[in-house]
């Protein structure tokens, strides 16, 4: 694993667990994550590794909007990996679930099995895609394209273990949420102030 | 506070009309295995056409599943990774699919083979009455294990998705292998009258009834979980589910309804025409099944 690791630019030591906090206050629905990432990992054209849900609420006059940004949550208990049939999805140790391009087959089980509809197909590649953080950029301590250009700072990502990341920060002093606990895939990205009422 | 839009975005479907096609494919293979298996096992259905023209059905279907599911994929060269067993994963539903599809293959091949083998024998020995067939009942044990697997695996590896309740619930296995039981007996209830010599009436009879039969199973199994999930809140996709043409159409009226409605006449034991529309409907309604849970509740 820890040779696979360096291949793919995660030459990081073992005790790491990357993640990533979004504050939902914050979030203002640029959409520029959308974008950024789109350029960054070549997502093509009809697909997206992140969006931005939009919800308008209320009735005239008292009408608000509030934005979700979403994502792959890299969940600790994919289902992704267990719907897997050859193994090519996988969680590294540092906590990213990525996709050996190498091993993909394309059969789409995996976009099937996510619950947020976090994966596709890509279209160029021909095999499973989905966010990994940015693994192709080529300064492993550089924050993903999302985080880099996010408007609003409402994007967090970092080591959970590490007690000055941002990340840490925010999920011990902030109250956090997850999408969906009761999946029980155990998301590794957390929500401040996001309303999941609906 | 209610909401009044929501704006997202969708990922284009990973599965398309090949995936569609492989699984009603698969369903037609077990269903006529499973039905020509449970009959010479129990003892029915002695004429030898209809037992044989439903393996070969059995058989020609199951060769042209795989075909479809290669080139569903991304990379159909690397198929051979997902049958070699030293990849085999067994978190992994379609791991276990692609074993059960392999080992199902085998047995309905043998079966093929061996029903040619009869008809051959029959041929050349001049015989013009018509020795039942019949298979060594190991593999008729194995065949209807295996179709009946065959069967239930789709709705346990679309169930992994646990977004959707409908896609999640208990009742999706059992109404994929319904639809499958279903699938085989139109088939059945058009090969009987296929016979250019008496058709077995009563044979037809009992086909009628038990296309009936898992029809009213399939309705009641469909009613349930709709008032359970009713009762549960979860009227979105229970809306979403039932206002789609192609489930309450598609697949209630015309491919459940209709067709009992059809075989229910008992006049039309033995009719050919109307045996034959009694097929095309079933037929028509398992597509339709499927369509609606690959193309309408998932996206949902």
């Amino acid at each position: 694993m820890q040779a696979d690791d360096k291949r793919r630019g995660f030459d990081m030591p073992k005790n790491k667990r990357y993640a990533m906090v979004i504050d939902a206050r914050k979030c203002v629905g640029c959409m520029s994550c959308m974008a950024t990432c789109k350029m960054e990992n070549a997502v093509p054209f009809e697909s997206f590794r992140a969006w931005v849900d939009m919800e308008e609420r209320g009735a005239f006059p008292n009408v608000r909007r509030a934005f979700l940004p979403r994502q792959c949550n890299h969940c600790e208990n994919a289902p992704c990996i267990s719907a897997c049939p050859t193994g090519a999805s996988y969680r590294s140790d540092e906590g990213v679930v990525l996709v050996d391009g190498n091993k993909c087959i394309g059969c789409g089980y995996c976009a099937i099995a996510c619950p947020y509809s976090a994966r596709f197909m890509n279209s160029q590649k021909r095999i499973a895609d989905k966010c990994n953080y940015c693994a192709e950029r080529s300064n492993p301590d550089e924050d993903p394209a999302c985080v880099r250009s996010c408007m609003g700072k409402a994007r967090m990502f970092g080591d959970l273990n590490d007690p000055d990341s941002p990340v840490h920060a925010a999920c011990t002093l902030e109250p956090v949420q997850v999408l969906n606990p009761e999946f029980g895939t155990k998301p590794q990205v957390f929500y401040i102030g996001a309303d999941m009422s609906e | 506070m209610y909401v009044t839009e929501i704006y997202t975005v969708t990922n284009p479907s990973s599965w398309g009309f090949l995936a569609l096609a492989y699984l009603t494919l698969i369903a037609i293979s077990s269903g006529c295995a499973i039905i020509v298996s449970t009959s010479m096992l129990l003892g029915k259905m002695k004429g030898t056409k209809a037992r044989t023209r439903l393996i070969a059905v059995s058989f020609i279907a199951i060769v042209l599943a795989p075909i479809a599911l290669i080139f569903e994929l991304a990379h159909p060269e690397r198929f051979l990774s997902v049958i070699n067993p030293a990849n085999f994963q067994p978190s992994s539903p379609m791991s276990w699919g692609s074993l059960i599809l392999t080992l199902y293959g085998l047995v309905v091949f043998a079966a093929f083979i061996l029903s040619i083998r009869h008809k051959t024998i029959i041929s050349d020995a001049s015989e013009s009455n018509t020795k039942p067939l019949e298979l060594p009942k190991p593999l008729l044990a194995l065949c209807l294990a295996f179709g009946l697997a065959l069967s239930l695996y789709p709705g346990y590896e679309l169930g992994i998705n646990q977004s959707n309740p409908f896609i999640s619930s208990d009742i999706m296995p059992l109404v994929f292998l319904l639809s499958s039981l279903l699938a085989g007996a139109g088939i059945t209830c058009l090969v009987i009258t296929l016979d250019s010599g008496e058709c077995d009436v009563e044979a037809s009879r009992k086909v009628n009834l038990l296309v009936v039969a898992i029809c009213v199973l399939i309705v009641a199994l469909v009613v349930s979980w709709t008032l359970s999930s009713l009762v549960s809140g979860d009227n979105d996709v229970v809306s979403n589910l039932w206002g789609s043409a192609s489930f309450t159409g598609g697949f209630l009226v015309v491919g459940l309804l209709a067709p009992s409605v059809i075989a229910s006449i008992p006049q039309k034991a033995c009719n050919r025409p109307f045996a034959a529309l009694i097929c095309a409907l079933i037929l028509l309604g398992c597509v339709f099944f499927r369509f609606t849970v690959l193309f309408v509740a998932f996206p949902a």
